[in-house]
């Protein structure tokens, strides 16, 4: 699993994710996902080069933007393919962290959120 | 007259339950749906149910409770894949397991329980048997 984490101008981060998000790719990037998170407000997720996702994977993910959340910030899920989405639905991911498929919706989501009381 | 019936595809893994099962075990599952020929959506419900249920083996059971061996299972027979998975382990039910209640908010979100959720709901069906002092899972999904 490769982690790449970019500073956008926009003062939004965006994450990239890319490869199987299974048990034991969530146990190496959780100290390193967790520690970004945990300094940003706005955050991009792009999932859109996971090929796969487990229920650890989804915990990562989770526990991310419920930290974020708790500092009033935003994290958003970009472009996961069909069978990754669909666990996310199935897990009722998509209930707590907001999925979206084009990039300027994802940006204008955590902008607005970070900025929001 | 030329009949075409497709072989059954049979491949099966025993893994030690150590630090290394998981990493091995997503080796021969990658191998398994390529010689399989199965298609990108059947392929991932495998992949998921098998993932799901060895690392609930691997987390569960301490001391003379806990799995030393996982033996791992893919049958391929015409439209449908059949996964299964034992160990030597204590008894355990998934399939008693009451389902979750999802989270309505990213607030009430906690870590884990989603497992055995992905599964029922990934694979057709899902029966538990025990015998011989073993877990047995079956799981069995469409073939695309």
């Amino acid at each position: 699993m490769d982690m790449q984490v970019e500073d956008l101008d926009s003062g939004v981060t965006n994450i990239t994710l890319r490869g199987r998000l299974d048990t034991v790719a969530a146990g190496d990037i959780d100290l390193k996902f967790s520690t970004v998170v945990g300094a940003k407000r706005a955050i991009v997720v792009d999932m859109s080069g996971v090929d796969f996702l487990a229920s650890l994977g989804i915990r990562v993910l989770v526990m991310g933007a419920k930290a974020v959340r708790n500092k009033g910030g935003k994290v958003v899920l970009l472009s996961p393919d069909a069978n990754v989405h669909s666990v996310l639905k199935i897990a009722g991911i998509d209930q707590l962290i907001p999925i979206v498929f084009d990039r300027a919706t994802a940006l204008s989501i955590v902008q607005l959120g970070a900025a929001s009381p | 007259v030329i009949a075409c019936v497709q072989a059954p595809y049979r491949s099966t893994l025993v893994l030690r339950n150590d630090s290394g099962a998981l990493a091995r075990m997503t080796e021969w599952i990658l191998g398994v749906c390529q010689a399989a020929a199965l298609g990108t959506k059947s392929a991932f419900a495998l992949q998921l149910c098998l993932e799901e249920a060895v690392a609930n083996i691997i987390e569960h059971g301490e001391g003379a409770a806990r799995a030393s061996e996982i033996v791992v299972a893919v049958v391929r027979e015409g439209d449908r894949v059949i996964l299964t998975v034992e160990d030597n382990g204590a008894p355990f039910d998934p399939t008693k397991m009451a389902a979750p209640l999802l989270p309505r908010t990213i607030e009430e979100a906690t870590a884990g329980g989603l497992g055995i959720h992905l599964m029922r709901r990934f694979a057709s069906d899902v029966e538990y048997r025990r015998e011989g002092g073993r877990n047995q899972l079956w799981l069995t999904f469409p073939s695309d």
